[in-house]
C-alpha cells in the first residue's frame, strides 16, 4: 500500500484534468483534422470492431459463454437499417428509430435463441451459436424478396442525427467515437455492478452460484441479450456508414474475428478488447505491403501471441479500473 | 406447522446402485443435527438431493410442510436450503466481500439498471452492500481480510468463507458437508465453537462429518446411515451406546480411533469411496 | 431406384463427415479442445494426395498395375503425412497451451487454421483444382440397381477404418490409455499414465482419418480448393456434436445422420414447401436439427449426460 506512486504527477487534479483534456483534444480534434480519408476509414472500422468487441466481451468475457455466431446479431442490425431506410422498399425511417428497432430486434433474437439452449454446456452452446449464425446468413443470402439476396442492398439512407447529416468519414468518426465512449462506459459500469460480479462468480463456479440462490440461466440470458443488442446497434452503424450491405459481411469468419478481438487482448478486460480490436484491424493494415502474405503473417502472429501470452496481451489486472485508480480518478 | 425439514420415503438410485433407500428423517431447528455413516452410506447423496443437484428416484422432501422436491438448486436456495460443498467451491478470483455480495443479487435484481446508469446511486449501493457483507464476514472473524481474494486464503479461512457464503443467503436450513475435513485439531475446535454459536431458533443445522469427536461434541441429534438406509437415531450418548452402530459402522473400538485419526489428517486430495469409485477432489 | 441412389450418396457423404468427425471427437474427448484447425487436415489430405498422385501418374492416359499400386500408396502416404502435421500442430501449439484458459488453445487453433489455409493458397493459388476421379465413375450393378463405384469405395473404406479404430481403442494398450485419459485426465496422470504419447496418437489418427476424408471427398466431387476445409470441417464438427462430442460411436452416427439429413432435406424441401424454400436451405435444416436435438438431449445422441452435482464442471469456459 505504501509503494511510491507510479505517476506521482497524476495525483494533482490539474495535471489529471490537463492530460484528459489533451487526450480529448487529440482524439476529437487532432485526429479528425489531420487524418487522411483513408486513415479515417480505417479508424472507423476500428471503432466498429471495438463496439463489436465490447458486445461480445459481455457474453464471452463476463459470462464465460463461447458465442461463435455473434455476427448474426450484427447482421440483424445492419439489415434492419438497410431494409427500413433505403430505396429497397422505399421505407425511409429516421436513423434513431431504426437504431432502436435494430437493437431491440437483435436483443429479442438473442433471447429467442438463448432461451431453449442456455442450459447447454459451453461447447455445445458454441456450436449452436455457430449454427445460428450460419442459419441467419443463409436466410439473408436466399430470401431475395426481403434482402435482395447475394446482391445485397445498396443506396442506404445517410444517417441523420436530429438534423446532423453524417456524410463524411470525419462526421462518422466523431459520431462513432462518441458511441464507443458511451458504450464502453456503460459496459464498464455493468462489469462493476453487482450483476457484473455475479457474472464473474458464474465464470468461476456456476454450481456454487446456483447454490447461493442465483438463477444462472437468467444471468446467461441477460448477458446474451445485452451482448446481442450491442451487436445489433453496431450493425445499424455499419449499414449507415457503408450505405451498402451484403451477406458477405456476415460470414463465420467475421464471428471468429470478433472472438479473436475479445480473447487476444485479454478476456473480460475492456482495455484488452480495445487492444484486440487494434490487433485485428490495424495489424492487417500495417501488413498491407506484404499483400499475399498478409493473412499468413496475421495467423502466425496470432498463434505466436497466444503461445507467448496465453492469458491475453494485457494482464487481467490492468483494466479500466486500474487506470482510473492509478490516475487518481477513483 | 413448525419449521422442519422432512425426508419422506426418499430414495435415490444411480443405475443399479441404491445410494439411498426409503429414507425418513426430520431435521429440527434450534439444534445441530448430524448425519453420520461409513463412506458410501449416502450422506453426501442426501445433501445433494436436498440441494437439488440431482432428482430423487422416489419420495419427497418437505420444508415447513411445503413440498420442495424437484426444485432447481437456485430456487431451493431461495426457499432457504443452503449448503457447503465437500470439495470447496469458491469463486477463486473474487474477494471475500464479493462472495457475500453476489448472494444478494436475486433480492436486489431490480436495482441493477439504477446501479449501471446512475453513478451516485451506484456508489451509495456499493457502500451499503459492502457494509452488509462485512457484517456477515464479521460473524466469522473474516471482516479484516474482506478485500483478499479467495485463492490467496489459507485453507482454514477458505472453509470458513464457504460457510459464511452459505449463511449470506439467510438460510432456514444449513447443510454442512464435512466442514472439518482438512482442518487441524485447533481449527476444528474453533470451527466447532462457531457452529455452536450459529444455532438459532429458526435455523436448522445439518452437519455431515467424519470427525466423531466433533460430531459427538456438537450434535444434539444424530442420524446414522448405513448402505443408504437409516440405521439409528438418537442423542450422541444413545448412538455411542448403540451396538448396531458399533458393529456396522465403527467396527471395534480400535477401528473407531483409527477412523478419527484418518479424519484428522485427511490431507490427500483423492479418496476412494466405496460404491462411487475413485473421485477427484 | 432414385431413392436408393440418393441413400447411397447420402451415406457416402455421411461417411466422409464421420471420418472427419472422429478427429474432432477424439481430441475433444481427451483435451476438451475444439480443434478448429482439424478441417485443414481434410484439405491437406486432398492436396498432398493430389500432388503425390500427379507424380505417380504423370501424363499417361491409361494406368499400369504398378501405377494403381502407386496411387494407393500415395493416398496412404498423404494420410500419414497429414497425421504427422497434426501431431506437429499439437506439439507446437496445443501442448504449450495445455492447462491454460480454455479459450487460448481455441485461438491457437483458429490461428493455425488461417496459417495452413494461407500456406496452401500462397503455394498453389486460390483457384479450384480438378481432382482425378480415382475410383472411376462407372456404375456397378447390384440387384439391378446401378451404384456409383466411388460411393462403394468411400463407404467400404470408411466403415472398415472406423471398425478398425474401434478395435484399436478397445484392445490396444495405447487405445486403453486414450480411453483412460478421456475418462479423467487427472486420475489417469495420477495412476501413472503418460499423457503425451496417447495425445500425440490421437492427433495422428485424427489427422490421418481427416486426410482420408479429404481424399475421398475430392475424388467424389472431383474438385478441391484451399478453403474446402472450412465448410466441410464445420459440417463434420456439427456431426460430432450431434452424435455427442467425445463419443466415438457418436461421431460415426452423427456423420451418417448428417449426410442423410442434408441429402434428403435438399431433395424434399422444395417439394414439401411447394418451391417456397429451395435446396439452398439444406444447411439450415442440418443446423436446425442439431439445435432441436441438443434441446432434448443436451449432450448429443450418444454423449454422456452431464451431471449437475458435485462433480460437474465448474466453468463453461
Amino acid at each position: 500500500m505504501n509503494q511510491p506512486h507510479p505517476f506521482p504527477g497524476f495525483s494533482h487534479a490539474i495535471v489529471r484534468w490537463g492530460v484528459l483534456a489533451a487526450l480529448v483534444g487529440v482524439i476529437f480534434f487532432a485526429v479528425p483534422l489531420m487524418a487522411k480519408v483513408y486513415e479515417l476509414r480505417v479508424l472507423n472500422n476500428l471503432l466498429l470492431y471495438m463496439l463489436l468487441g465490447a458486445g461480445l466481451t459481455i457474453v464471452v468475457g463476463y459470462a464465460g459463454l463461447l458465442d461463435l455466431g455473434f455476427v448474426a446479431f450484427y447482421a440483424i442490425g445492419a439489415y434492419s437499417y438497410a431494409i427500413l431506410a433505403s430505396a429497397q422498399f422505399d421505407f425511409h425511417l429516421p436513423f434513431l428509430l431504426v437504431l432502436a428497432i435494430g437493437t431491440i430486434l437483435a436483443a429479442f433474437t438473442g433471447l429467442l435463441l438463448g432461451y431453449p439452449v442456455m442450459r447447454l454446456r459451453g461447447d455445445y452452446l458454441a456450436i449452436v451459436t455457430l449454427g445460428f449464425g450460419e442459419i441467419i446468413r443463409i436466410i439473408i443470402n436466399n430470401w431475395n424478396g426481403l434482402t435482395n439476396g447475394p446482391k445485397g442492398i445498396a443506396r442506404i439512407d445517410r444517417p441523420d442525427l436530429l438534423g446532423w447529416q453524417i456524410t463524411t468519414p470525419r462526421d462518422l468518426y466523431l459520431f462513432l467515437l462518441v458511441v464507443v465512449i458511451l458504450v464502453y462506459t456503460l459496459v464498464f459500469r455493468l462489469e462493476r455492478s453487482l450483476l457484473g460480479k455475479a457474472w464473474r462468480a458464474m465464470r468461476e463456479d456456476q454450481v456454487a452460484l446456483r447454490a447461493s440462490g442465483v438463477d444462472t440461466t437468467r444471468l446467461k440470458l441477460l448477458a446474451f441479450a445485452l451482448s446481442a443488442s450491442i451487436g445489433g446497434a453496431a450493425g445499424v452503424f455499419f449499414a449507415a456508414s457503408q450505405r451498402f450491405v451484403s451477406p458477405e459481411s456476415f460470414v463465420l469468419h467475421e464471428s471468429i474475428l470478433i472472438v479473436v478481438i475479445v480473447v487476444i487482448g485479454g478476456v473480460a478486460n475492456l482495455i484488452g478488447t480495445v487492444i484486440g480490436a487494434f490487433v485485428v484491424v490495424i495489424v492487417p493494415e500495417l501488413l498491407r505491403g506484404y499483400q499475399d502474405y498478409r493473412m499468413l503473417l496475421f495467423g502466425l502472429l496470432l498463434v505466436l501471441g497466444i503461445i507467448l501470452r496465453p492469458e491475453g496481451l494485457v494482464p487481467q489486472r490492468y483494466g479500466i479500473g486500474w487506470i482510473l485508480k492509478k490516475t487518481g480518478w477513483r | 406447522m413448525a419449521l422442519v425439514l422432512q425426508f419422506r420415503n426418499v430414495s435415490k438410485k444411480f443405475g443399479a446402485l441404491a445410494a439411498i433407500s426409503d429414507l425418513n428423517v426430520d431435521f429440527k431447528p434450534g439444534i445441530i443435527t448430524s448425519v453420520i455413516g461409513p463412506n458410501g452410506a449416502g450422506k453426501s447423496t442426501a445433501i445433494n438431493l436436498a440441494g437439488g443437484a440431482y432428482p430423487l428416484s422416489g419420495g419427497a422432501i418437505f420444508l415447513d410442510g411445503r413440498d420442495i422436491t424437484g426444485l432447481p438448486p437456485y430456487k431451493l436456495a431461495q426457499s432457504g436450503v443452503s449448503r457447503t460443498f465437500q470439495n470447496l467451491r469458491l469463486f477463486e478470483d473474487m474477494t471475500l466481500i464479493e462472495h457475500i455480495e453476489v448472494c444478494e443479487l436475486t433480492r436486489t435484481f431490480r436495482q441493477v439498471p439504477l446501479e449501471v446508469f446512475w453513478p451516485p446511486a451506484a456508489r451509495r449501493m456499493a457502500v451499503e452492500r459492502e457494509k452488509r457483507a462485512m457484517a456477515v464476514l464479521d460473524k466469522f472473524d473474516l471482516a479484516g481480510i474482506g478485500h483478499v481474494r479467495a485463492r490467496d486464503l489459507p485453507y482454514g479461512h477458505r472453509k470458513l468463507l464457504e460457510i459464511a457464503r452459505a449463511i449470506a443467503v439467510r438460510p432456514r436450513v444449513l447443510f454442512l458437508d464435512e466442514p472439518a475435513a482438512g482442518l487441524n485439531f485447533k481449527e476444528t475446535r474453533a470451527l466447532g465453537e462457531r457452529l455452536l454459536a450459529l444455532r438459532s431458533p429458526d435455523l436448522i443445522i445439518v452437519l455431515i462429518e467424519h470427525d466423531m469427536d466433533m460430531v459427538m461434541r456438537l450434535s444434539d441429534e444424530i442420524y446414522v446411515l448405513h448402505q443408504g438406509r437409516l440405521l439409528a437415531h438418537g442423542t450422541p450418548d444413545q448412538i455411542k451406546g448403540n451396538t448396531d452402530v458399533q458393529t456396522a459402522y465403527l467396527g471395534s473400538p480400535n477401528d473407531h480411533q483409527a477412523l478419527q485419526a484418518a479424519a484428522r489428517t485427511r490431507e490427500s486430495r483423492v479418496r476412494i469411496r466405496t460404491g462411487e469409485g475413485v473421485t477427484w477432489h | 431406384m432414385e431413392l436408393i441412389q440418393q441413400t447411397v450418396n447420402a451415406l457416402s457423404i455421411g461417411a466422409i463427415y464421420a471420418l472427419i468427425a472422429l478427429g474432432y471427437t477424439m481430441v475433444y474427448g481427451v483435451l476438451k479442445l475444439l480443434n478448429f484447425a482439424h478441417g485443414e487436415m481434410f484439405m491437406l489430405g486432398a492436396f498432398f494426395s493430389y500432388w503425390l498422385i500427379a507424380q505417380v501418374v504423370g501424363s499417361s492416359e491409361t494406368l499400369s498395375f504398378l501405377q494403381f499400386v502407386g496411387i494407393g500408396l500415395s493416398i496412404l502416404f498423404s494420410c500419414l503425412l497429414v497425421g504427422l502435421v497434426a501431431m506437429l500442430l499439437e506439439r507446437i501449439v496445443y501442448r504449450p497451451l495445455r492447462g491454460k484458459p480454455r479459450l487460448s488453445p481455441l485461438l491457437g487453433a483458429l490461428g493455425m487454421s488461417i496459417v495452413l489455409q494461407n500456406v496452401v493458397q500462397i503455394s498453389v493459388g486460390p483457384g479450384i483444382f480438378a481432382y482425378p476421379t480415382l475410383f472411376g465413375s462407372t456404375r456397378i450393378e447390384i440387384g439391378g440397381i446401378g451404384i456409383n463405384r466411388t460411393a462403394i469405395v468411400i463407404i467400404g473404406l470408411s466403415v472398415a477404418l472406423m471398425a478398425a479404430l474401434q478395435v484399436f481403442l478397445q484392445r490396444s494398450r495405447t487405445g486403453v490409455r486414450i480411453r483412460a485419459l478421456a475418462e479423467d485426465h487427472e486420475i489417469a496422470r495420477l495412476i501413472g499414465i503418460e499423457i503425451n504419447k496417447p495425445i500425440a496418437a490421437i492427433f495422428f489418427i485424427g489427422g490421418a482419418l481427416g486426410a482420408l476424408g479429404g481424399v475421398l471427398y475430392a475424388a467424389n466431387y472431383g474438385v478441391m480448393q484451399f478453403s474446402m476445409g472450412t465448410i466441410v470441417g464445420l459440417k463434420a464438427f456439427t456431426a460430432a456434436v450431434l452424435g455427442g462430442i467425445g463419443s466415438v460411436p457418436g461421431a460415426v452416427l452423427g456423420g451418417f445422420l448428417l449426410g442423410l439429413l442434408e441429402t434428403f432435406a435438399a431433395g424434399l424441401l422444395p417439394k414439401l414447401t411447394g418451391g417456397l424454400i429451395g435446396t439452398e436451405y439444406r444447411d439450415v435444416v442440418a443446423f436446425a436439427v442439431l439445435i432441436v436435438v441438443l434441446i432434448f438431449r443436451p449432450s448429443g445422441l450418444l454423449g454422456r449426460p452431464e451431471g449437475t452435482g458435485e462433480a460437474s464442471d465448474k466453468k463453461d469456459f
